[in-house]
């Protein structure tokens, strides 16, 4: 266990639970509503720092916030936003049933699942960095996982858990940053997912370890991002920002992308074995995403640790 | 008894509509993953199709089963389909060849034909065998329902009047004499008048034609050797589509008030009628079956798809009954349907969030808004003035003489072009 002196009540209260298997989810504590979270939760959050002291946000250890019920009306419009598949989040719902089905089918091969299977992932703690609006997380709870949506997002968070209400989907969503999951002691995932967001953090290399260090033995990741060529310059960028509108000007930043083999560095220094990058493309005639060996421009990693 | 009342929550964190439900629970409430409004060709396919790819289905239909009383009323029936070969597909990838085979006839040739100049194409323009099957109304109902009956992910509900769609979150409810249905998504197979497509606010755009077609079984007086026939007459065109036993099913257009005098005549009355207008056409045919009727006209739905709501078959679009195009797009509309089902399912989607569904009118719709033009294009041209109708009937003529062009009308009458979904594959 890492930092067995930093795991306070709330964490306690995180492993007591009954993750794998049995538990059934509707019975689940952690289950997303739109009420009010009980008092005491909110009290033991603040009683864990020492007064006065100003929180850095990556310090904090995640925990699903409540949403104010004279408040949902606005969430709910966020919601409605980010699932609209015509709204602002247009592209990624264009790019998403791509990137569901081949973790769907990378998680199946490697656990050695049930392909026919409507919830094929049951049993399984997995973990969303950088979930957003839980464009991913849901999916992934709908297909049997025991999902984990994490983002330091409060309203991105707050508008996914009220989603996840309006369509019953049981989803376990927490504000917060990965470190503090790693320092709250948080039991080990059998599936992280790192989709679009190593691109949008400070230091890529200590995040992607932090998710990393975050996999069970035997354990399944998979990374997706922009690679930094001219090529995702020019596409990424001038393209979907300047020309195409499809995302607002100045979502990436070029020097901010990370390459494969950065990514790989990062993964191999922290135990994992990765194997090669799938390219992730768009084709302006079908108007789809597919899967292929290009990976100038998005693109995907698999990474397992192994066993032992 | 309702799911939602199984929740182990505190009351408090009931939200008022689940509460509502759980009281409401006098009615039986059924949970499926999909809900099917209406029983019919295009319902029962879909119902069986979704099964197969592991989706409970719940049918709701007014009507009664054939096994039950329903029988009499499937021979009276004198209704019957051109599936094209591309859209039997679906029923070979059910599973339902054989049992269709028993009672179907082969279409080996379509010709298409005015008082000059015409276009005839053969099934081996399409290297096919056939270019479709011809199936009567009451055989194709009564294989559904044996299939629906035989599969245990199929739920019908017969003598099920839907009195209310409401479609929200977290799913759409469907309110039955004596049942509700529950599902993330309800498809629409409820015909021209869909409740589904009024509950979902998709305007049915188009126009009726001042013309009524008249649906009736004639016995020919000599084999028809599988040619699925149609000449253009000057009220409207007329289609004689092969049944078995050199029988056929007659497809009469006429002006509205022409069909109702046609329809008030007896039998002998109206076989005279028959030879008077196409007697070189169809030389000493014989009144099999009764005579339906039904207006003509174009419709289409603005979308096929909405928040937890799809359109198949006539619910989404009526066209001209020339061709005999109509099912076989409400079968196409299955086969994508399903596609697009399963793929967002297989991803994890809500298979009834209108980001999941918005690919299905993108497939579906410009096909279907080509088709009845070109039907429409068909109808009007050769109801026009004389001179429009010859030059026409030369065009066709000429693109009838070029393989290629046959090759294209053949592919596209019998389903076979586009971009095809997986029940349709070659």
């Amino acid at each position: 266990m890492l930092l067995p002196d930093r795991i306070n009540s709330i964490n306690q209260r995180a492993i007591g639970h009954e993750l794998h298997g049995g538990a059934s989810l509707t019975s689940h504590p952690r289950r997303t509503t739109c009420v009010s979270k009980p008092e005491p939760v909110a009290r033991r959050n603040k009683r864990s720092y020492p007064m006065g002291k100003t929180l850095v946000r990556d310090e904090t250890i995640p925990e699903a916030p409540s949403v104010d019920p004279a408040e949902i009306d606005k969430f709910r419009t966020m919601a409605a936003d980010w699932w609209s598949p015509t709204g602002k989040f247009a592209p990624l719902h264009k790019f998403n049933p791509a990137r569901l089905t081949f973790i769907r089918d990378t998680a199946v091969a490697h656990f050695g699942l049930d392909a026919e299977s409507r919830r094929p992932l049951e049993g399984l703690r997995l973990l969303d960095a950088g979930c957003g609006g839980g464009l991913v997380t849901e999916p992934m709870a709908r297909l049997g996982a025991h999902a984990v949506g994490v983002d330091a997002g409060d309203k991105n968070i707050k508008a996914a858990m009220v989603h996840a209400d309006q369509v019953q989907v049981d989803v376990d969503y927490r504000v917060g940053a990965v470190e503090g999951l790693i320092a709250s002691g948080e039991p080990k995932f059998d599936i992280v997912l790192a989709l679009e967001v190593v691109e949008h953090v400070s230091d890529p290399a200590q995040f992607l370890g932090d998710c990393a260090g975050l996999l069970a033995p035997g354990g399944l990741m998979v990374m997706a991002t922009l690679n930094r060529t001219p090529k995702a310059f020019a596409l990424a960028v001038v393209g979907a920002e300047h020309v195409l509108r499809w995302l607002p000007v100045g979502t990436h930043e070029w020097s901010k992308f990370v390459t494969p083999d950065e990514a790989r560095i990062a993964l191999t220094g922290a135990g994992l074995a990765v194997q090669a990058p799938v390219g992730v493309s768009f084709s302006p005639f079908t108007g789809k995403w597919t899967l292929g060996r290009d990976a100038s421009v998005n693109y995907m990693i698999v990474a397992t640790r192994p066993k032992n | 008894m309702g799911g939602a009342a199984r929740l182990p929550r505190p009351f408090f964190f009931w939200s008022a509509r689940v509460y509502v439900c759980a009281m409401a629970s006098a009615a039986k409430i059924h949970r499926p993953d999909v809900a099917v409004a209406g029983g019919g060709p295009v319902g029962l396919t879909l119902a069986l199709a979704l099964a197969r790819r592991g989706y409970e289905t719940v049918v709701a239909d007014a009507g009664t089963p054939p096994d039950k009383g329903g029988a009499e009323q499937a021979k009276a029936d004198s209704r019957a389909f051109f599936i094209a070969y591309g859209c039997w597909r679906i029923f070979r990838a059910l599973g339902l060849e054989e049992a269709l085979l028993a009672g179907a006839e082969p279409v080996t040739q379509i010709e298409a034909e005015g008082r000059i100049g015409g276009i005839n194409f053969i099934a081996e323009d399409c290297a096919e065998p056939v270019l479709g099957y011809m199936v009567e109304a009451g055989l194709l109902a009564s294989v559904l329902h044996a299939a629906a009956a035989a599969e245990a992910r199929v739920t019908l509900l017969s003598r099920a009047r839907i009195d209310h769609v409401a479609l929200g979150d977290p799913c759409a409810v469907l309110k039955l004499t004596g049942a509700e249905v529950h599902a993330p998504l309800v498809i629409g197979c409820d015909g021209a008048r869909s409740i589904v497509r009024r509950a979902a606010g998709l305007r049915f755009e188009g126009h009726d034609y001042d013309a009524t077609a008249i649906s009736t079984t004639v016995k020919l007086s000599k084999p028809h050797n599988g040619a699925a026939r149609q000449v253009f007459l000057p009220n409207g065109p007329m289609a004689v589509l092969p049944l078995k036993d050199d029988r056929a099913n007659l497809i009469w257009t006429e002006k509205a008030a022409v069909a109702g005098a046609l329809l008030a005549l007896d039998d002998r009355g109206f076989e005279l009628e028959l030879a008077k207008k196409a007697g070189d056409f169809l030389p000493d045919a014989k009144l099999a079956g009764a005579r339906h009727s039904f207006p003509v006209g174009l419709y289409i739905a603005e979308r096929f798809d909405a928040q937890r709501a799809a359109l198949a078959g006539d619910s989404a679009h009526v066209i001209h009954p020339l061709g005999g195009q109509g099912l076989n797009l409400g079968l196409k509309d299955v086969a994508a349907l399903v596609d697009v089902i399963a793929t967002a399912g297989r991803a994890g989607l809500d298979i009834g969030a209108a980001s999941a569904l918005e690919p299905y009118t993108r497939w579906r719709r410009a096909d279907v808004a080509a088709t009845a033009a070109a039907m429409e294009g068909f109808a009007r041209v050769f109801s026009a003035p004389l001179p429009v109708r010859l030059a026409a009937g030369l065009a066709l003529s000429a693109a009838g003489s070029v393989r290629e062009a046959r090759k294209l009308f053949a592919k596209e009458a019998g389903g076979d072009l586009g971009e095809l979904p997986s029940l349709m594959a070659r």
